[in-house]
């Protein structure tokens, strides 16, 4: 096993500048990988997000009693598509209005009565929020008794559906293009890296070295490269994120929200290491392409 | 030690080895000639199991070569000490590292006493420390043989050992494999100079055509 280690070592040293250029090709691999990762996560939480900025409103008819109304309210909480409900009568209506309008006092002045009507504001469940389902509960919402009205953007609807859907399927595309490609870069690097070994495992068979002796060492410089790799991949990653959360958002404060999900730390380490691994595996005949 | 039962080797349409039948004896030295491309290295690569017979069965000490898997093959060469006419020595290790290899694969202890042992018997013991790129042709030849004997193999297998060497260094090398058998090592020969076998009273197995004509020298 000593021989092993240090006829690693050696051979990481002896080789040293094409060792470094595969321990930076699969590093900005991953690079891309990760970074791509992260696109998709962030876009995904935010188009997941959307929905819950979405809700209908239940106009009242006017003579709706009290009891009436919490009868209405029951009705709707009980629904398996709402998700939340909130009343709100004509003088919530009416502080509602001010607090979201900033020039509310000019626009209301010279009226001499709330011009607002009481009304219900529903949440929906997320995978409820698209816009044929949403048209279908406003049907049934409207036939409630003393329900007037029911209002909703039927094109926000649609166009939330539309963004959900859109970035789980480009989320998938995309991630799955980048990996072939980060695979096949790996590969490719490692290949080349062990190719140039090909006549030293040919020398070790020939004197009579059993496949474990040949292959253990490969199979270690190869977890290694892809360790190092992995790690100065995560780094980058990691330093990018870190200027993007607080040093580009002060400048764009949307990149504040961005969030890093940290389990892609150790997660790219092993990616890295897998990589390395298989590539000698392929380069010394274990795994066939 | 070997044994060759009418053994055939054909590379595609060609036979290169014709139905051989031969044996050859624990301490023996035998030297194996025919012109270049007669079948000598493909007769040597039957013994290590580069290649394997079409016909015939051989042996090579308890080694069943026909029946051998493919897993047992590394026990099999580790008895046999191989000179090849390429030498075959790893550039990026030192001349000490490639001596050690052999022993290495072998599990040996000691290694450095052995590695230096012989080295010392081949006259590189201040090279161990270089790499074989900065060596001349003789000295490399050198370094394979050492390589060859450091685990102390029943059997040595030479293919040219003197290929593209001056006379000199050709003799030196000559002599030193002649006392490697002297020490009861079986040593098999593959060569098309004639000078090598010309002045020794030693088995000569010339391959004709496909054909083993058994002869010996004249001293």
């Amino acid at each position: 096993m000593h021989y092993i280690f240090k006829s690693v070592l050696q051979s990481l040293y002896r080789e040293k500048w094409i060792n470094l250029l595969s321990m930076l090709a699969i590093a900005s691999s991953l690079l891309i990988l990760l970074i791509t990762f992260l696109l998709v996560f962030n876009f995904h939480l935010a188009t997941n997000r959307l929905p819950e900025l979405f809700s209908l409103v239940v106009y009242l008819k006017d003579n709706v009693s009290k009891d009436e109304t919490d009868k209405i309210i029951a009705q709707l909480n009980q629904r398996n598509d709402v998700a939340g409900v909130r009343y709100l009568s004509r003088s919530d209506a009416m502080v509602e209005f001010k607090k979201t309008v900033k020039s509310a006092g000019a626009i209301l002045e010279g009226l001499d009565e709330n011009p607002f009507s009481s009304y219900i504001e529903i949440k929906l469940k997320k995978d409820f929020v698209s816009g044929p389902t949403v048209e279908g509960i406003s049907e049934d919402i409207r036939k409630i008794q003393g329900v007037d009205e029911v209002y909703f953007g039927e094109k926000i609807a649609e166009t939330i559906y539309f963004l959900k859907r859109s970035s789980q399927a480009i989320s998938i595309v995309l991630f799955l293009i980048i990996s072939i490609v980060v695979i096949f870069i790996s590969y490719s690097t490692v290949k080349i890296l062990f190719y140039r070994k090909k006549d030293e495992i040919e020398i070790l068979r020939l004197l009579g070295a059993t496949n474990g002796f040949i292959r253990t060492p490969f199979i270690l410089e190869g977890g290694l490269i892809g360790s190092v790799g992995g790690i100065l991949g995560i780094a980058c990653v990691v330093i990018i994120y870190l200027l993007i959360k607080y040093k580009l958002s002060t400048v764009i404060p949307l990149f504040g929200d961005i969030i890093m999900p940290w389990l892609i730390v150790p997660l790219s380490l092993l990616i890295g290491s897998m990589l390395g691994v298989i590539g000698s595996l392929i380069a010394i005949g274990k795994i066939r392409i | 030690m070997i044994t060759f039962n009418n053994v055939t080797k054909c590379y595609e349409n060609l036979t290169i080895l014709r139905n051989i039948a031969l044996q050859i004896d624990k301490g023996e030295m035998v030297f194996v000639t025919g012109p270049t491309g007669s079948g000598k290295t493909t007769f040597l690569k039957l013994i290590y199991l580069a290649e394997r017979p079409d016909e015939g069965e051989i042996t090579v000490g308890n080694f069943k070569i026909n029946h051998l898997k493919q897993s047992d093959i590394p026990y099999l060469r580790r008895n046999i000490g191989i000179i090849f006419q390429d030498f075959k020595l790893i550039s990026n290790m030192t001349v000490f590292d490639n001596v050690a290899l052999s022993l290495r694969i072998r599990n040996e202890g000691d290694i450095k006493n052995l590695v230096y042992e012989a080295l010392k018997k081949v006259h590189l013991r201040h090279k161990a420390d270089s790499y074989p790129k900065i060596l001349s042709g003789g000295e490399q030849q050198r370094v394979v043989i050492a390589r060859a004997i450091a685990a102390r193999p029943e059997l040595i297998l030479a293919d040219e050992p003197t290929a593209n060497l001056d006379p000199n260094t050709a003799t030196a090398i000559m002599q030193l494999i002649n006392e490697i058998n002297l020490q009861g090592t079986t040593v098999i020969i593959a060569t098309h100079y004639r000078e090598l076998f010309r002045n020794t009273w030693k088995r000569i197995l010339r391959i004709d055509e496909g054909n083993l004509i058994e002869g010996r020298s004249t001293k």
